[in-house]
């Protein structure tokens, strides 16, 4: 227990990342409400950004800017913080996509339990409707 | 061809998808003619050819690289043209066209308003540039990134009629697909952290390396991989949000989606596994064991649930869902039969699927109805229609002279090879059970006498001519399969790293 | 031979002339009845005769072929003695038929999808007669399904489109074990397919793996050639139209299971390896099982087609028996039986259309007296019956001769036996028609011929001519039996 307690101790970041990414897959397969599942996708992705960020970490470095007066600056990785401000961005139009869809979702059935919504579109298949515009 | 141009095809291919994704809804303004929609198909056409002279080149001329923005590897993101590249660009092309042909005819009918045609127009514009970009990326973020597009324009696209059905069908599928997304950016964070590079090639050479201590968080990330693409490619079991997707969305959005759409992913896990990880090690792990099974499950499960609906497009659904099962187990089965088979079939499921997605949808729209039981005897009215679903059903079944058998007899021979006489058995069942879904349902509409309300005609020229197109390719890929077997062949070799990339 | 030139060519003319013909018919109109008719019978006899000019080929003993390469299959057509021996019986046949099925159908609406696809199972037919290696055999067999389907469901009733149901379903599954079967074999050859080089490739493989892909290719054609217990879509299928079930059903399909067991035991394996693989006590056993139920189970059938459609079942398992045997003599009594079978089974068929079609009747028992009311018919019935018996002076006594020679000489004492109680029972099931027909009362008067019985009667009537001709002078068929014979034992 001691080689792996301290192992998990040292890699902390990591353990954090993976149990919030569990927490936000959780969430999003298990709550019903629609804005919970949003919450639970940047939650999920969230993670993803610690994970990466505390892997460019270099103990005793700073931001990466270029410092040309200094030179015996340690910098910190700046690559995975130049793909999680790509990964923000698909977070957010995914989450902007997600919440449209949930507008509409609300104007044509009133609620926003999944659950619900799936009763009442079973229950729409089986009135059998005809569909005649578009295929 | 202008010299910068021939250069910089690859980039090009997909700058040019997008540049025109982006002035859709510009060109929607204009009335006449449907300009945008044929625009769009010319746009598709364009990359087409791009792609073949792209893959003509690589089978004469052997792989080369390209890096983007002049930026050399590790520090830029490089593009890696091989055979797999050229074959993907290909698949891509041949099948996009068509379909973007027939969604030319009365597209804003079919969604709605003008609005909503242009951001389809947009979306599958986009979805066409993301997978051009999967095929040819050699870049492990770039490839997330394209996996993104790819995912939110897909997603968005089932949406395209903006009724209640398939609104609630898209947001389950972008809630499965996100987590799916989710589990691909984990996986690439653990090889970065293993390796530091995002260079597939680099990362595979230092992974050769360095893996043996780190055999479980290699493991961890390849199980990552595979559950998120896996998601986004409705490998059983993972597949319960294709059903309502295609249920729900327009002809032309199913079709995409279930021939090109899922195949992108898989192409991106391909990439990973085996040029970013690379064969000696997938072959030490117990990786292909469990694709093999998954695989197997997913061909008898998808059959079964298919064989249980009666409407035609949630059984097509679950067909594809069985068919993905080939690809996976050819990929599971890790040999040159199998890989070869792999890439046949998803250039042979992608134009049959296409061709019976686009059918179904001519059915139902001439019809007004969406079950099989209801559609007795259109075939007298719509002949041309049932006759291309025939090829379409009799190449999943897997006839030869048809695409299907093809990539049926490779998977074969690639499972006898690896002694997995179960998958041979699984792989017979699963064309029996392709016969027993698809033939009732040219039995009810040919043989059986019209119910009081058939069709009213045959479906209108333009989608008669890319239906017919599909097929015709489905019939050419079945009789002189030479030109694109070696291409496959060749596909599977390199990503084997057998002989010279 | 000089002068007279066999090429594969005239295998492409053949089969071309057939499909074209079913492409014509099905791009004519409805209307154009007299048009189509003409395409029908041409292009059958065209096909007819570029076949037996083929035939030049055994006393030249020049065997023409060609291959087309489809990536690592190739696509083979090859003219040899056997393939002659079913292509010839497929495409005379096919041209009575057509004659008959325009008498038969004559009024029926469904024609042009009829002739469409009856033709286009000529071609295939065709095709598979002439395939040159197992993947070109297998891709015409699967074809041939389908080709046929259309002609099974014809009449659209649920018991049609059920029976049409079921055929693709054994079909089918029987055409996945051969595909598993062949996929096996290239394997272990690497690829070669050809049936005239397959057994030296098979030289190397361990005889356990050659015993499993044996029994597949038993299975896979079995269930066309209707061994028992896959027979069972056979006696289903009789719902379909007199014509159909007569060619198809007692020539063209059931021929073309039975066809595959002869090339699986000659062409693929041949006589040697089969011998050592130790199979042959229980092949015979099933064949046997297969002659005497057959029979039995048709003794109690009333509807009279499904009578023959039993008969039918048992008398292909003599041909397998032949087979099976492994004995030159044994193997001459198969092919003749292939040939005189045919011959004989059809006008028995016919003739039950006839009957069906001018009376109604479609049982044994409502049969009496009907003789007086068609003479010809009855007469060719009863004539062609014995036959099937195997009395002289028709053909099918030469044939029941080689098998019991070929039994005698191999030593196998039980099925001479066999042979001997299925002849009385075939006795039993077919005199008693015949004698009720002319002896028994019957409402019905006699009646004019129309020229639409002509249609069906005069095809009958030359077919049961020719059953006689041959039984009369069966050295008529010897080059070709010799040949057969020949090419499989080197004597």
């Amino acid at each position: 227990m001691g080689e792996f307690g301290s192992r998990i101790v040292q890699n902390y970041p990591y353990v954090f990342a993976l149990a919030l990414f569990a927490i936000g897959v959780y969430t999003i397969l298990t709550h019903s409400n629609l804005f919970k599942k949003v919450i639970g996708i940047n939650i999920m992705e969230g993670s993803i950004y610690v994970l990466f960020i505390a892997a460019g970490n270099v103990r005793g470095g700073v931001a990466p800017v270029l410092d040309l007066a200094n030179s015996d600056l340690v910098y910190v990785h700046p690559l995975p913080q130049a793909l999680m401000l790509t990964g923000i961005v698909v977070s957010v139009s995914v989450t902007a996509l997600s919440l449209a869809l949930i507008m509409k979702l609300y104007r044509s059935y009133g609620t926003v339990d999944a659950r619900e919504i799936a009763r009442l579109t079973r229950l729409g298949n089986e009135v059998g409707a005809d569909v005649t515009s578009g295929s | 061809m202008s010299l910068v141009v021939r250069d910089n095809l690859p980039v090009l291919i997909v700058v040019a998808l997008l540049s025109s994704a982006y002035v859709m809804p510009l060109l929607t303004k204009i009335r006449r003619f449907r300009f945008a929609e044929f625009f769009a198909v010319f746009m598709i056409a364009l990359a087409l050819s791009g792609g073949i002279y792209l893959g003509q080149g690589i089978l004469n001329h052997g792989s080369f690289t390209y890096a983007v923005g002049g930026w050399a590897a590790p520090w830029g993101i490089e593009l890696s043209l091989d055979a797999v590249s050229g074959f993907f660009l290909i698949t891509i092309g041949l099948v996009a066209t068509p379909i973007m042909l027939y969604a030319s005819y009365d597209l804003v009918a079919e969604v709605g308003s003008r609005s909503r045609a242009a951001w389809f127009l947009t979306l599958f514009l986009l979805l066409v540039a993301a997978l051009c970009g999967l095929a040819i990326t050699g870049d492990i973020f770039n490839i997330y990134v394209m996996v993104e597009v790819a995912t939110i324009a897909s997603c968005a696209i089932v949406s395209a009629r903006n009724d209640s059905a398939s609104v609630a069908a898209t947001f389950k599928y972008l809630m499965l697909a996100t987590i799916g997304s989710g589990f691909v950016l984990l996986g690439i964070g653990f090889l970065f952290v293993l390796t530091g590079n995002l260079n597939l090639n680099y990362i595979g050479q230092t992974l050769r390396l360095t893996w043996q201590n780190y055999p479980t968080a290699l493991w961890v990330a390849l199980s990552f991989f595979t559950v998120g693409f896996g998601v986004k490619s409705a490998l059983f079991p993972l597949h319960v949000w294709l059903p309502d997707a295609h249920s729900t969305a327009i002809s032309p959005s199913s079709a995409i989606l279930s021939s090109l759409a899922i195949k992108g992913y898989i192409i991106a896990l391909l990439k990973i596994f085996y040029v970013g990880v690379g064969a000696q090690i997938i072959w030490e792990l117990p990786i292909t064991a469990i694709l093999t099974l998954l695989g197997m499950g997913a061909i008898v499960a998808g059959a079964l649930f298919a064989l249980a609906q009666d409407e035609l497009k949630r059984r097509l659904a679950f067909s594809t869902v069985s068919q993905v099962g080939y690809i996976f187990l050819g990929i599971g089965l890790g040999n040159i039969h199998g890989l070869t088979g792999s890439f046949m079939h998803i250039l042979s499921h992608a134009l049959t699927k296409a061709l019976l997605f686009l059918a179904a949808g001519a059915m139902i729209k001439r019809t007004g109805k969406t079950r099989i039981s209801e559609m007795a005897g259109i075939g007298f009215k719509m002949p041309v229609t049932l006759g291309v679903f025939a090829i379409g059903s009799l190449s999943m079944i897997g006839i030869p002279l048809f695409s299907g058998f093809v990539s049926k007899w490779q998977l074969l021979l690639g499972a006898l090879a690896k002694g997995n006489y179960l998958a041979v058995l699984v792989l017979v069942a699963g064309s029996l059970l392709a016969a027993a879904y698809l033939l009732p349902v040219l039995r009810t509409a040919l043989f059986v006498r019209p119910t009081p309300t058939p069709a009213k005609d045959e479906a209108p020229s333009v989608q008669l001519v890319a239906m017919v197109f599909l097929a015709a390719l489905v019939l050419v890929v079945g009789v002189f399969p030479h030109q694109v077997l070696q291409l496959a062949q060749k596909a599977a070799a390199t990503l084997l790293r057998w002989g010279v990339l | 031979m000089g002068g007279i030139i066999v090429s594969i060519a005239f295998v492409i003319a053949a089969i071309l002339s057939t499909a074209l013909g079913s492409l014509a018919v099905a791009l004519l109109s409805r209307e154009e009845k007299g048009l189509r008719n003409g395409v029908v019978v041409g292009s059958a006899l065209l096909g007819m005769i570029l076949v037996w000019h083929l035939g030049f080929a055994i006393p030249s003993g020049v065997y023409p072929e060609i291959s087309l390469a489809i990536a690592s299959l190739s696509l083979k057509l090859a003219v040899d003695p056997l393939g002659l021996t079913y292509g010839l019986i497929a495409s005379t046949l096919w041209v009575f038929a057509s004659v008959y099925s325009i008498g038969y159908l004559h009024g029926d609406d469904k024609q042009k999808q009829y002739f469409t696809f009856f033709l286009l199972s000529a071609g295939i037919t065709l095709g598979l007669a002439f395939s040159g290696n197992l993947f070109t055999f297998y891709l015409f067999y699967e074809l041939l399904t389908f080709a046929t389907y259309p002609l099974v469901v014809h009449s659209g009733t649920k018991d049609a489109l059920q029976a049409g149901t079921k055929y693709i379903k054994y079909s089918l599954v029987g055409a996945s074990f051969i595909l598993a079967g062949i996929v096996m074999l290239a394997f272990g050859t690497g690829g070669i397919l050809d049936f005239a080089s397959l057994h030296t490739a098979l030289a190397g493989l361990p005889l356990g793996r050659l015993v499993v892909i044996f029994f597949l290719f038993l299975l896979g054609f079995g269930v066309k050639a209707a061994i028992m217990p896959l027979h069972g879509w056979l006696p289903a299928a009789m719902v379909a139209p007199t014509p159909v079930s007569a060619l198809l059903h007692a020539v063209a399909v059931v021929n073309a299971g039975v066809f595959g067991i002869l090339r699986t035991v000659y062409s693929v394996f041949g006589a040697d390896l089969v011998q050592s693989m130790g199979v042959r006590p229980f092949l015979l056993l099933i064949c046997s099982i297969t002659i005497l139920m057959g029979s039995l189970i048709a003794l109690r059938q009333d509807v009279l087609k499904r009578r023959l459609a039993y008969s039918t079942i048992s008398q292909l398992a003599y041909i397998l028996l032949g087979a099976f045997l492994l004995h030159p003599l044994a193997l001459a009594g198969a092919i003749l039986h292939m040939i005189f079978h045919s011959t004989l089974k059809i006008v028995l068929f016919f003739s039950a259309g006839i009957v069906a079609e001018e009376t109604g009747y479609l049982k044994v028992s409502e049969l009496s007296g009907v003789g007086r009311v068609l003479p010809l018919t009855m007469g060719s019935f009863g004539l062609i019956s014995l036959g099937m018996i195997g009395m002289l002076p028709l053909s099918g006594f030469w044939s029941k001769y080689y098998l019991l020679r070929g039994s005698l000489v191999t030593g196998s004492w039980p099925l001479l036996v066999v042979l001997l109680v299925s002849g009385i029972l075939n006795a039993f099931y077919f005199i008693p028609i015949t004698v009720s027909a002319f002896s028994g009362q019957s409402e019905l008067l006699p009646r004019k011929r129309t020229r639409l019985v002509w249609l069906m009667l005069a095809p009958t009537l030359v077919l049961a001519i020719l059953g006689v001709v041959l039984g009369l002078w069966p050295g008529l068929t010897w080059p070709l039996v010799h040949a057969v014979v020949n090419q499989f034992f080197i004597l």
